[in-house]
């Protein structure tokens, strides 16, 4: 008789969060099509728009930067230690710069924005959440999906491009600094290679990862905010469900476009 | 327009825990209605679904007998005018200053020039009785009784017709209670408005209503003037007034292992 309880109590918790996680996943659709339909709504708010752009784009500069910097120099480092055993160090730039522009950099900077952006959105809102602010919002007429929600959006997904951007140029300038300083390569060799092996497709690749990943955590931090409950602890919960979520989404995200992109090539 | 609010059969749960149940309220144009009850026992939600921020699961909320349930809070300002709302814990903006928050529904609401909501939003804080000066600091460098102060002033700034108080003087010292109490009593008279205030604090409610609702286990069960409240017969009511655990209001104690105490 025990077995057959503990059974069912399984097959019923495992029903209870599976229809959980349907509900879950529902809810984040309807809240990205009301975000997503929001952004061509009247009120527009340029002030807040410019506001968060500071802060999601030029504060992530120092973060983005050395981040793509250093995994530049670290994957020049790698490539020569596999690559120069069967002779073919020549590869490093092309190795380097590839990496950098289609998967590091896009991949890294969404991952640390998760972190550092996403966490703050949904602490941030989270707050205004239990502490009635959003209501406040509300009874004065002011729509918080408009207010709150577009400007952030709209900042990550704008910002996320420019940041890997820059990332890209600094993590083939990483690159760079190990293969010609510490390894010896020839400089001019190395930048030709870099431009060789460059394509508008890659960069194109790259870019339109780093726009989708700025969407994708930007909407997942406002939902968890917007949906915090419970005080100090529900705003700590909602904010690690926010790194937790975005960074499995961006890295899911990452698979769908890379294979998009190489059915084009 | 008249502001006549009523909540007619209105029924609220939250999975299996019914907050409201057959809810049924009126108050008069230019009344101060205040609703009374123990803690849980649905004051807020019946608070927050006449804001619009909760709906309820049957029933209907009419103000000046416009059913406003599902209205978009947009629909609802074009239809009835602007409703102000003082929060329990003020729900100031944190990130803006004094004049800014009570400028706010001015300013971002109604698309008032920023120097002009700047004049009304002082006006509004003497009235107050906040200084000039207050009105560029932050709310975190606010006292309690001053935060108050603000989340009124930024309840009447768009002059409403309507007035919601949600446990005003809660967590302050019984000066400031009184402060408060008057600030809201002055300040609905100014603007002619219906007002519902929810407390538990009997000194609070002798102050500012004019009608009095008792809730209990989310039903209205005694509705009446402010005078009536001491000669009533009803024992909730009596109970509640006298502050007693004897009488028909059981309040569970969790860690006694959800007994209730009572001993009616």
């Amino acid at each position: 008789m025990l077995p057959l309880t503990l059974s069912f109590t399984l097959l019923r918790t495992i029903g209870g969060n599976s229809w959980k996680m349907i509900e879950d996943i529902g809810k984040i659709f309807r809240f990205t099509l009301l975000s997503t339909l929001a952004i061509f709504q009247k009120p527009f708010y340029p002030d807040l728009l410019l506001h968060q752009l500071i802060s999601v784009g030029y504060y992530s500069l120092p973060v983005v930067g050395l981040t793509t910097l250093f995994s530049g120099m670290v994957m020049a480092l790698q490539t020569y230690s596999g690559f120069s055993g069967i002779g073919a160090e020549s590869t490093l730039p092309r190795v380097v710069s590839i990496a950098i522009v289609r998967e590091l950099a896009p991949v890294l900077a969404g991952l640390m924005l998760a972190g550092r952006v996403g966490a703050a959105i949904t602490a941030e809102l989270g707050t205004m959440r239990v502490t009635e602010q959003i209501d406040a919002m509300q009874t004065l007429c002011i729509s918080p999906v408009r207010y709150l929600i577009v400007p952030r959006v709209l900042a990550c997904t704008l910002t996320l491009p420019v940041l890997v951007g820059l990332g890209d140029s600094l993590g083939i300038y990483g690159g760079y600094l190990i293969a010609v300083y510490k390894l010896g390569l020839n400089p001019v060799n190395f930048i030709d290679h870099v431009l060789d092996s460059l394509q508008w497709i890659g960069i194109l690749s790259g870019l339109c990862k780093a726009a989708a990943f700025g969407f994708t955590l930007s909407i997942i931090g406002c939902y968890f905010g917007f949906h915090s409950r419970g005080g100090a602890a529900g705003v700590g919960i909602a904010t690690t469900n926010t790194v937790v979520v975005s960074s499995i989404l961006i890295l899911t995200l990452n698979f769908i476009i890379t294979e998009i992109f190489f059915r084009l090539q | 327009m008249t502001h006549t609010i009523t909540m007619e059969h209105i029924a609220k749960a939250f999975g299996s825990n019914r907050v409201l149940a057959d809810f049924n309220l009126h108050v008069d144009e230019s009344c101060s209605l205040v609703i009374l009850g123990g803690s849980g026992s649905g004051k807020s939600v019946c608070l927050k679904c006449l804001l619009g921020l909760l709906e309820p699961d049957m029933g209907t909320v009419s103000i000046n007998g416009i059913r406003i349930n599902g209205m978009s809070q947009k629909q609802r300002m074009r239809q009835i005018g602007q409703i102000g709302m003082l929060f329990q814990n003020a729900a100031l903006f944190d990130s803006l200053s004094v004049w800014r928050n009570v400028a706010f529904g001015l300013i971002e609401g109604q698309g008032v020039d920023p120097n002009k909501a700047y004049g009304i939003a002082l006006e509004k804080l003497a009235q107050v009785g906040l200084e000039e000066s207050v009105a560029t600091l932050l709310p975190s460098e606010l006292s309690g009784g001053m935060r108050k102060r603000v989340g009124l002033a930024r309840a009447i700034a768009t002059e409403p017709k309507i007035l919601f108080f949600d446990e005003p003087t809660t967590g302050l010292d019984p000066i400031m209670g009184q402060v408060i109490d008057q600030l809201i009593v002055s300040c609905v008279k100014e603007l002619g408005a219906t007002a519902v205030t929810i407390t538990h604090d009997m000194q609070s409610l002798r102050r500012i209503a004019d009608e009095v609702v008792m809730l209990c286990h989310g039903r209205n069960i005694w509705q009446g003037h402010v005078s009536e409240i001491d000669t009533t017969d009803n024992p909730y009511v009596r109970q509640f007034i006298k502050g007693s655990d004897q009488g028909p209001i059981k309040m569970p104690i969790l860690n006694l292992g959800a007994k209730e105490i009572h001993s009616a």
